[in-house]
């Protein structure tokens, strides 16, 4: 019965091959739409998820992160039990020849740097090259990817907040972790400022074990309450975060037009659904009369709804998914950046939404069809 | 001659159900669309009202921002005397060294802080921007850790209402007014003295130097002055430059918005198409009969375009009415070229009102317009003949 009923839905479906064209093909653009939302609400959410940025954590000024601190705070946390490895970490902020090349420099502790990482990868003797040399620098795959950079390149950082232009020579290229960063010498920055510069942004560290992210956190806070330059201690992701905040109320934004495409497809299936049942009213009277059962003609109706959902969702949904997984974006914004792509809870969330929407669109009429009076049904002329 | 209109009227009102539907598929685009252009739009005006023409901000060569420039005292003191600036009736130059310190405020029902501009100026900063106004309250008093805050501010953060006690720096502070400067940016902004800020944050160099000059050709001649000079490493850049030069923020959410507003007007116009093609279906023998009855191919293709940007129109109304919701209403962002917030207001303009009734008469002329072709196209006979 299952089986038969799925046919006659297939080929009521094709009966008016241009409107189911125009119905999927209108559900598939929406449904992208609403997957390309949904993903940005997550990611907004949780910039980067998986195990990568569990073990690393941020301490930077309670007060805000325009504010420093000093170099002496960096054997202190050293210290702390639980704490595997510290960088201190200034955002440089300089661009590479023209300002729209603006991408995330840091003066950073060559020798401990990729200790906090952790994920990345660099070939021995370029980590050497980096560590030895003062003006060396490492960058991420993806910006060599992006710049077209080679080992041995001379980079001059410009436009940056600190008044002088690094010049460096690039020694290093690594992959995984963010690999969309840039690294010099926190001991360059140093010099070039005249030798006594105390100013660290930030400290960047890694714990021996993610559990004691709150207690090593508390920890270090404790070290500097009191103090003029009292810290706070965060996530990698928390850290991120704030920057997404920064941005303003967009995860409401998104939610609001979310709702709005969400609700348009529904219009829109809806629209379809009620004009190809009100065509069909009498025929589903005939087939009552056959011996077809009520619970047979919502089951149709309802079936070839989700038919053509599903064929959106196939298309736009995993369209989206497929088109982002091979952009591979991590911008958002100027400062907020995020994994974006298709995460599969969200998949989940947009094929489920589109299982509902099309319940929605066709219960009403499909629900009327079936329980019509059948004499009066049969005399029905749509 | 035409179709009347009381003939498509008629047949929306008939259909209601379909109707409805589509109109509201297209409300829904057009709402969406107004609102992310109101956004961009208010985001625009704070940015492009901002500076008096003749105003000139002189800070540190290549400094990207004013947060990020510094200006020294020996540099001003060369700065100021220079030919081409305006003074004021005693003979002094109409100039306001000033400094900038960025805080983290939190918002108001937020956990998250974000970054505010606290602005110090010299006697003379007010005088030079003409739209400033203190709406309640008075003027700070140098030296004694008063504070003025923008309305929008004011709305939008914690702790900065008239009369409040704002923690900066090593301590509090007094709200003392709060103030409005027309559509500018400085709307975004705390104010006090830059003596005291500078003392508070231990600053020994000034952040920037605003300069009223006394022409066009002055601040040419002055431009050339500065950047000869060797003694100084600074840029001078107009008041209204600047600013405008920041509304790079905008693009991306001009961009953004028209891209989900022409995505969802394709899925609109797809449903108008729907109705439109099932419109035409049903009514074959109606078309039939007005063709008998002397109606042109003309006529009957145009009334059923008309129909459907009837339909249109009807659901653009609805969008713009619903956009008009968010209007004046204050949001925020972090100005990423000056690491601070800029709060602005959602700016629906008839302009933009004009624009969406304009999009969504567009949906309807492409949503009605192959399936009243077709229609058009058939012949009499077939068409009466048609159930």
């Amino acid at each position: 019965m299952f089986l038969k009923l799925t046919r006659l839905t297939w080929r009521n479906a094709l009966r008016n091959k241009r409107r189911t064209m125009l119905t999927v093909s209108s559900a598939a653009i929406s449904l992208f739409l609403l997957t390309t939302l949904a993903m940005v609400y997550r990611a907004l959410g949780t910039p980067y998820q998986g195990a990568d940025t569990t073990p690393r954590m941020m301490v930077r000024r309670l007060s805000g992160i325009v504010y420093s601190m000093p170099s002496s705070y960096c054997e202190q946390i050293k210290n702390v039990p639980g704490v595997a490895a510290v960088s201190r970490m200034n955002w440089f902020g300089g661009y590479w020849v023209d300002p729209q090349n603006q991408f995330a420099n840091f003066a950073v502790d060559a020798d401990t740097v990729f200790q906090v990482i952790g994920s990345a990868s660099i070939p021995p003797d370029q980590l050497k090259a980096f560590q030895r040399e003062r003006n060396a620098a490492v960058a991420g795959r993806r910006l060599i990817e992006k710049y077209h950079w080679k080992i041995g390149d001379r980079i001059t950082l410009l436009g940056s907040p600190y008044p002088f232009r690094p010049e460096l020579v690039l020694r290093g290229i690594y992959t995984g972790g963010p690999e969309d960063h840039f690294y010099f010498h926190f001991d360059y920055l140093n010099e070039a400022m005249g030798g006594h510069f105390d100013r660290v942004g930030l400290f960047w560290i890694r714990l021996e074990h993610p559990e004691q992210a709150s207690s090593v956190s508390k920890a270090i806070d404790a070290l500097f309450s009191n103090t003029d330059a009292e810290t706070k201690t965060e996530s990698e992701n928390n850290f991120l975060l704030g920057f997404v905040s920064m941005l303003g109320n967009v995860r409401g934004m998104l939610l609001m037009i979310g709702s709005a495409v969400g609700f348009a497809i529904l219009l829109i299936v809806a629209n379809t659904m009620a004009m190809s049942i009100r065509e069909r009213f009498s025929e589903a009277a005939v087939l009552r009369v056959l011996g077809f059962r009520r619970r047979h003609i919502l089951g149709l109706f309802v079936g070839e709804s989700l038919m053509l959902t599903l064929a959106g969702a196939l298309v736009g949904v995993g369209g989206a998914k497929l088109l982002f997984d091979t952009l591979g974006l991590t911008k958002v914004a100027v400062f907020v950046w995020a994994d974006l792509r298709v995460r599969p809870d969200t998949l989940v969330f947009c094929v489920g939404a589109a299982l509902l929407i099309a319940v929605l669109a066709s219960g009403w009429p499909a629900y009327r069809a079936s329980r019509s009076n059948l004499s009066e049904a049969l005399r029905f002329v749509g | 001659m035409a179709v009347p209109l009381k003939y498509n009227w008629r047949n929306l009102i008939v259909r209601r159900t379909t109707t409805m539907l589509t109109a509201i598929s297209i409300t829904l685009t057009v709402a969406v669309f107004i609102v992310l252009m109101a956004l961009a739009n208010g985001l625009e005006t704070s940015l492009t009202s901002t500076g008096h023409p003749l105003n000139m901000f002189i800070m540190r060569e290549g400094s990207q921002a004013e947060g990020f420039s510094s200006v020294r005292r020996d540099e001003l003191r060369v700065v100021k005397y220079l030919d081409g600036i305006a003074t004021n009736d005693r003979g002094e130059p109409f100039v306001s060294a000033e400094a900038i310190v960025l805080t983290s405020l939190l918002r108001v029902g937020r956990e998250q802080g974000s970054n505010v501009t606290i602005r110090g100026l010299g006697p003379k900063g007010m005088a030079l921007r003409p739209e400033f106004k203190i709406e309640e309250g008075r003027m700070f008093r140098p030296g004694l850790r008063e504070v003025l805050v923008s309305r929008r501010i004011s709305k939008r953060f914690q702790g900065c209402r008239l009369g409040d006690q704002l923690k900066f720096g090593k301590g509090y502070w007094t709200v003392v007014g709060i103030f409005s400067a027309g559509t500018s940016a400085y709307n975004s902004e705390i104010w006090t003295d830059v003596v005291g800020l500078m003392e508070e944050f231990s600053r020994n160099d000034y952040t920037d130097v605003l300069v009223r000059v006394k022409s066009a050709e002055a601040a040419a001649q002055i431009r050339q002055l500065v950047t000869s000079d060797k003694r100084l490493h600074l840029k001078p850049v107009m008041e209204r430059e600047y600013f405008e030069s920041q509304m790079q923020t905008a693009t991306p959410i001009r961009v953004f918005g028209s891209l989900i507003a022409v995505l969802m007007s394709i899925g609109a116009t797809f449903a108008a198409m729907n109705t439109m093609y099932a419109a035409v279906a049903r009514r074959s023998r109606e078309m039939g009969t007005l063709r008998a009855l002397g109606f042109s191919r003309r006529s009957i293709l145009t009334s059923f375009v008309l129909e459907s940007v009837l339909i249109a129109m009807l659901g653009g109304l609805l969008g713009c009415l619903l956009s008009l919701g968010i209007n004046g209403v204050t949001t925020g962002t972090t100005n990423f070229a000056s690491f601070s917030e800029m709060a602005f207001d959602f700016r629906v303009s008839p302009a933009l009102l004009l624009t969406g009734m304009a999009f969504a008469v567009f949906m309807g002329l492409v949503g009605g317009f192959f399936p009243a072709w077709r229609v058009s196209r058939s012949s009499v006979v077939n068409a009466l003949r048609s159930c």
